[in-house]
């Protein structure tokens, strides 16, 4: 075992840290992964509020993320860093989940029209889907209005758009890298990526102004 | 990573300003780009609006995590461990068996038939002798014996002027 380690970390030498704990939890360390869990849940979890703009789901998904992780140890291959694979699994799982999510609700329309405060929302659904739309502390401060519009914009992008940009601004992702987690060119990521800032500076340049 | 040339009538392209907004292109670089957007009015715009866009998003700060976030996920690790070892032991438990059953049952219908059929088809040949034709057989040995019995004495008869000795009883009973 600790020879199979040690030639993994030869070869992840130069990857990161992160790769050497994912051998670690190859060969049966729940440490390591207890480690990667530890550094890598905030950021995962925001990056999936951003992109899923649910709290409830966002954590959700997070563990789903974290559970296949873990389910792969055992073939794990550190191909590429840490965080490019675990970003790439944490797109699938919100793709998937804002498709199924855009199928539900078109359902939901369709067969049974909701009324009550809950809105398009519905007011009996489960529980994960109190939004996270909570004032916080950033939101007394900034205004409920502006950070509505903010994250309206974000959500008006397509998808795939959405990971792009949140990959590029807050995961500070280079193209190659958002092309390796999104499974496309990098060619394609900057197409998506000029798409997507054009979209929101059109729809934020009436923030710029009144900031 | 490869800079183009910029001059006051060469845009940069948008890859560069979205570098420059990002703060990822190195001093000098952003240097010659904020010196070609001074005095390009289209460049300037889209430096405004992207850095606007930029400081926007800047605002969105998540929620907090749940603070049972990581003993929800290890009963998730360990429900699905669970569950695994179960659709295992079904796999080579009774799960199997289900599975396999019809087809065992199958298979012995098809075998029971062709062991009868063969074995009728054996009963048909017309070439092989079968049981009772072998019973025939030994009843025409019986006949066969006492014929040659019979042809040895008339023999005796002819041959020998003698009267004919008797036959020996031992023979009469075969």
């Amino acid at each position: 075992m600790a020879d199979r380690v040690r030639k993994g970390m030869e070869a992840v030498s130069a990857l990161d840290l992160d790769a050497q704990l994912m051998l670690r939890v190859r060969e049966g360390d729940n440490d390591s992964f207890r480690l990667l869990l530890e550094k890598h849940r905030n950021p995962l979890v925001h990056f999936l509020q951003r992109m899923v703009q649910d709290a409830g789901a966002s954590e959700e998904l997070a563990q789903e993320v974290f559970l296949r992780i873990y389910r792969s140890r055992s073939s794990y291959e550190p191909a590429a860093k840490f965080t490019t694979w675990m970003l790439r699994i944490a797109s699938h799982v919100a793709l998937n989940w804002l498709r199924d999510e855009r199928h539900e609700r078109a359902a939901e329309r369709i067969d049974e029209p909701r009324t009550g405060s809950g809105g398009d929302r519905g007011v009996d659904r489960p529980a994960r889907d109190v939004p996270d739309r909570r004032p916080s502390t950033e939101q007394s401060l900034v205004g409920e209005d502006r950070l509505r519009e903010i994250r309206d914009a974000i959500a008006s992008l397509p998808a795939k758009q959405r990971a792009a940009v949140l990959m590029h601004k807050y995961e500070e992702m280079d193209y190659s890298q958002i092309a390796e987690a999104l499974e496309c060119s990098e060619s394609a990521v900057k197409s998506l990526l000029f798409r997507a800032y054009e979209t929101l500076r059109a729809r934020l340049a009436h923030l710029a102004i009144g900031a | 990573m490869d800079v183009p040339e910029i001059s006051m009538t060469n845009c940069p392209s948008e890859e560069m300003l979205l570098d420059y907004i990002g703060g990822r292109l190195d001093p000098a670089q952003s240097a010659i780009f904020e010196k070609h957007a001074s005095g390009c009015a289209q460049c300037e715009a889209l430096r405004v609006g992207q850095a606007a866009v930029w400081r926007s998003l800047d605002e969105w700060e998540p929620g907090p995590v749940s603070a049972g976030f990581n003993r929800e996920l290890w009963r998730k690790i360990d429900a699905d461990a669970a569950s695994r070892q179960g659709r295992f032991a079904g796999m080579f438990g009774f799960g199997l068996w289900k599975r396999v059953a019809p087809v065992v049952f199958a298979a012995g219908v098809l075998i029971t038939a062709f062991v009868l059929d063969h074995s009728r088809r054996q009963h048909e040949r017309p070439g092989l002798p079968t049981t009772a034709a072998i019973v025939v057989s030994a009843g025409d040995a019986d006949q066969l014996e006492s014929a040659l019995d019979d042809i040895q004495l008339l023999r005796d008869v002819d041959t020998e002027s003698v009267p004919a000795k008797p036959r020996p009883s031992a023979k009469k009973t075969l």
